[in-house]
């Protein structure tokens, strides 16, 4: 999505309102959940909608 | 029986203990000849020189050692790690943010060895805390954060504790970003 819009994350991160480190911990599915606050900013900024930011996947037991 | 219970619950009976030293200690000295006088002033000095040396480089990032020494018995000392599966740049870099919030407190940071302090102002309450976070790289895309933190005091009463766990907890919430 960034690339599509060749913005950095740092930019997105700005425009979000959220620090680079969180953004980047979102980028990497590490966060433990995200606001919709959040969602609803990034989906703004990126112009696009939250499905196409989130994906489902099933946990598979380990 | 209520005060029973307190006792039973090992913080409350470690304070319990902690008091009866010191009635012990301060009734003891009462007793002591006045040949043992200058002994007694020798240890104070020197206690109170361990406490002045603790104040003087409690700012200073490479006395670590020294703070969280057991050697050291002017100071108490809180420890607990968490793993996370996050890189250890990404991990150091949030514990920063993290700290960055704690009230009345001046950050050093050590960007290469991944090592930050903290240290708190002398208040009412307490004396300062030094807190010291390590992040180490674990691998395989995980982290550990050593959190430390050393209270400028012999005997923690909970508080150094208490301020750990919230720390740990803000950490944990924060990933609800």
């Amino acid at each position: 999505m960034l690339a599509k819009r060749k913005m950095q994350l740092k930019e997105l991160a700005a425009m979000v309102g959220v620090s680079n480190v969180n953004l980047s911990i979102l980028k990497q599915g590490k966060g433990k959940a995200i606001r919709f606050s959040t969602l609803e900013a990034i989906c703004k900024a990126l112009e696009c909608q939250p499905g196409d930011l989130l994906e489902f996947v099933e946990e598979t037991a380990s | 029986m209520y005060v029973c219970q307190k006792l039973i619950n090992m913080r409350y009976f470690k304070h319990f203990l902690a008091i009866l030293f010191i009635l012990v200690i301060g009734i003891g000295s009462a007793y002591i000849a006045e040949d043992s006088l200058e002994i007694i002033w020798a240890i104070i000095s020197l206690l109170l020189l361990l406490h002045v040396i603790n104040f003087v480089f409690r700012s200073n990032l490479k006395m670590k050692s020294f703070y969280t020494s057991p050697v050291n018995i002017l100071t108490s000392v809180f420890k607990r790690s968490k793993e996370y599966e996050l890189s250890s740049d990404i991990l150091f870099e949030k514990a920063i943010e993290e700290l960055e919030k704690l009230n009345d407190s001046r950050l050093k940071i050590d960007q290469e060895n991944k090592l930050a302090l903290a240290t708190t102002s002398i208040s009412f309450k307490s004396w300062g805390e030094n807190i010291y976070i390590t992040v180490i790289e674990l691998g395989n895309g995980k982290s550990r954060l050593i959190y430390e933190s050393v209270a400028l005091q012999a005997y923690s009463w909970g508080k150094n504790e208490d301020n750990g766990s919230a720390f740990l907890n803000h950490m944990e919430e924060s990933f609800i970003i």
